[in-house]
């Protein structure tokens, strides 16, 4: 084994072990602070008191896993590392408040962009776009709002992922880890090692996450993955081609993008009578228990859905520019059948209703 | 429902009773924890980025605030023949602290470098590449350079095209061959004029010319001149000949795509571990010659005498990606020994710039 690879399964093992140790701990102060999730009869599916708070773990363990480095491994230090953590603390932050006062997205959204932004300062952008028609466009400072845009919309992806027992842990899970295949072999440092300590929190939280779940990651936690995700994501790589380089990660995240872009739809249609902000249970993962499938159902098989979409991104990664295209054009066919065949069975299953009355 | 989950049902819900002091609670819980992770960590990360290669200038800075002149002087020279970085800054500083033990020569080149790069910094007229050139080229390049210079001076013109265009540069209409390379080695290139190639102890046959546009010269490309002929072509990827170090002749020429093609960078590892020992190798990136070149591939480059010489996320690499790189080696060379420059596609905010090294056989060096 190299000493590189060593070095990636040791992030990976740290990080295991850390939220794995972590979490009990975090458990307990959520319940003896009372920051407990209470189920509802709208859009909770959980049918008793849930502690919060579990996401809280992800932050201490990317805070140990920087001393570790910086006492263990200082050559490994990446001047990237400290904005993921002050930017981190920013966002747990806020997804504690979200967590326990219930921060409007009035406010919230505002704010998480704010945060996003920032980042672009510390040098995390792409400043090129690829045209689909050939050549490359320069966006100069118009960077500050992808970069933005891109990272709250993966933190609020991940966000709303996070509605069933484990569907948000395992989601990511599955994303940094074709991630971290795809990154290893460009040989990208940076997004390497976040991956591997992505793979690592997320696999050890599913242990007290997978259903019945014994704690919340929370919104705190939530957005911090989604924060290192897109953040992770919107660096440039290779030759600096921004949509190219965003597709990888928006292939690889397409269920919890897919389901934004849907939510943001809905919202749309709504806006007009003002309720763009309120939230509702037609998520993916709520529309497909309304179908029927049971909680571990539904998680089982959106990680199929991403793990095939994974498996897309990584031969995506390595066709060559001309079928890059064709590709992305048939993930997004893939994705308007998938949107199309559950419209069908939903109001199949309606019609089926309306006929038993 | 578990009696322990029942018992947690009826925990008090101070959340629903003070959320704003539960929060409060939170909040001051991560506030400590990350201050104290600032306290141990930060120290240790300023004291590693100042370790690190790339911080040279920090370094050179704070050994110079000691009173360690010598040491800050050593650092920068360091600094600058391994990221040849295309801004003035480290010129500035390394000219600030030449003293009388310095060569003029050195003082001239930094100098020079420094106006070079704060000139493609700004807007570039005819006049003020005038004065650049009369900044340095009367030291650099006395008037018996027209005559040594002369064998290339058809390669020079084609490359100063590719160059000046790349960058902007305005040609006064004064100038002649030896000013155009006057400002090739103010952007970082290498000439030889005794026809050595390095240190490898192989003199070239013939003149020999290797233009290299990276990714910022995307338009032109690279130009590999053995005496008249340029074997370069308007492609993308890593150009290579390989000449007989007898006669000059050329064994095979070849461009190799290693921008996203595994196949490209295989066929490379075996056109240059098949090439006959002793040959000399003329190595040119066009737009980006990195992108699947393995830690195998890596060495069949050493091979020829190259080195690792940038740094690439954190390691140093032969050619990173949409850096220009252009290279003169011989096959079994002791790596290092090749003529090699290069010129980093970023470097601070501030963009890198085609680079050329040459070998003129029949010379002598300045």
């Amino acid at each position: 084994m190299r000493e590189q690879d060593l070095f990636y399964a040791s992030v990976a093992l740290v990080s295991f072990l850390a939220v794995f140790m972590l979490v009990p701990l975090c458990r307990k102060a959520a319940l003896k602070l009372g920051a407990l999730d209470q189920p509802d009869q709208e859009r909770k599916v959980h049918r008793r008191a849930v502690p919060y708070l579990g996401g809280l773990s992800f932050f201490l363990a990317w805070l140990l896993l920087l001393i570790v480095f910086a006492f263990a491994a200082p050559h490994r230090l990446l001047p990237e590392f400290y904005p993921l953590a002050a930017g981190g603390f920013l966002i747990v932050l806020l997804g504690v408040y979200d967590d326990i006062c219930d921060l409007t997205s009035k406010i919230k959204l505002p704010l998480e962009l704010l945060l996003c932004a920032s980042l672009y300062f510390w040098g995390f952008k792409s400043e090129v776009l690829s045209n689909p028609f050939g050549g490359t466009v320069y966006i100069g400072g118009f960077a500050l709002v992808v970069t933005a845009l891109w990272i709250a919309g993966i933190m609020n992806a991940v966000n709303f992922a996070d509605g069933l027992d484990g569907l948000a842990a395992g989601l990511t899970c599955i994303c940094s880890a074709v991630l971290f295949f795809v990154s290893f072999r460009s040989g990208s440092v940076f997004s390497c090692t976040i991956m591997a300590f992505l793979f690592g929190i997320t696999l050890a939280f599913l242990c007290y996450n997978f259903h019945p779940a014994s704690i919340f990651m929370g919104d705190a936690g939530a957005l911090f993955l989604g924060f290192l995700l897109g953040a992770s994501t919107v660096i440039e790589r290779q030759k600096g081609t921004a949509v190219i380089a965003l597709s990888v990660p928006v292939m690889v995240m397409a269920v919890p993008l897919l389901d934004t872009v849907l939510s943001f739809m809905r919202r749309l249609r709504r806006a007009r009578s003002g309720r763009f902000f309120t939230p509702d249970r037609e998520h993916l993962h709520h529309r497909l228990l309304a179908l029927g499938l049971s909680q571990k159902q539904v998680v089982l098989s959106l990680y199929a859905v991403a793990l095939g979409a994974g498996i897309l991104a990584v031969l995506f990664d390595r066709v060559t520019s001309g079928y890059k295209m064709i590709v992305l054009a048939a993930v997004g066919a893939a994705a308007f059948c998938a949107v199309a065949l559950l419209r069908l069975f939903e109001s199949r299953q309606q019609w089926k209703r309306e006929k038993k009355q | 429902m578990s009696k322990r989950a029942e018992k947690e049902n009826q925990t008090p819900r101070k959340a629903e009773q003070q959320p704003l002091v539960t929060v409060l609670v939170v909040w001051l819980f991560l506030t400590a924890v990350f201050l104290l992770f600032n306290l141990v960590y930060l120290p240790r990360y300023r004291q590693q980025m100042l370790a690190a290669p790339e911080s040279f200038m920090q370094r050179a800075r704070w050994l110079a605030k000691q009173g360690e002149r010598a040491r800050a002087k050593e650092t920068l020279r360091e600094g600058i023949s391994l990221f040849n970085p295309p801004a003035p800054e480290p010129y500035q500083a390394l000219a600030s602290l030449l003293d009388d033990a310095d060569s003029a020569r050195e003082k001239v080149l930094t100098a020079g470098r420094s106006a070079f790069y704060q000139l493609t910094g700004t807007d570039c007229s005819a006049e003020k590449m005038t004065a650049l050139g009369m900044l340095g080229g009367a030291a650099l390049f006395p008037k018996h350079y027209d005559q040594a210079l002369k064998p290339l001076s058809g390669a020079l013109d084609i490359s100063w095209q590719s160059f000046s265009g790349a960058l902007g540069l305005s040609t006064p209409p004064a100038w002649g061959i030896p000013e155009r390379a006057l400002v090739f080695l103010l952007a970082g290139s290498a000439i030889d004029f005794s026809g050595n190639i390095g240190t490898t102890g192989v003199k070239t046959p013939v003149p020999l010319l290797v233009y290299s546009g990276g990714g910022a010269d995307s338009r032109r490309g690279v130009h590999l001149f053995a005496g008249e002929k340029d074997l370069g072509r308007r492609e993308r990827g890593m150009h290579i000949a390989l000449l007989d170090a007898g006669s000059g002749a050329l064994l095979a020429a070849a461009c190799f795509d290693v921008w996203e093609r595994r196949e490209e960078g295989q066929r490379l590892f075996s056109f240059l571990t098949e090439a006959p020992e002793g040959c000399i190798g003329l190595f040119a990136v066009y737009d980006d010659g990195a992108g699947v070149v393995t830690h195998d591939l890596e060495e069949a480059f050493l091979f020829f005498g190259l080195d690792r010489c940038l740094m690439d996320e954190r390691k140093m690499r032969v050619t990173a990606i949409r850096s220009s790189l252009a290279a003169i080696g011989v096959k079994g060379a002791v790596p290092g020994s090749a003529l090699q420059v290069w010129s980093p596609q970023w470097y601070h905010g501030r963009r890198g710039h085609p680079v050329l090294c040459a070998a003129i056989p029949g010379g002598k060096a300045p």
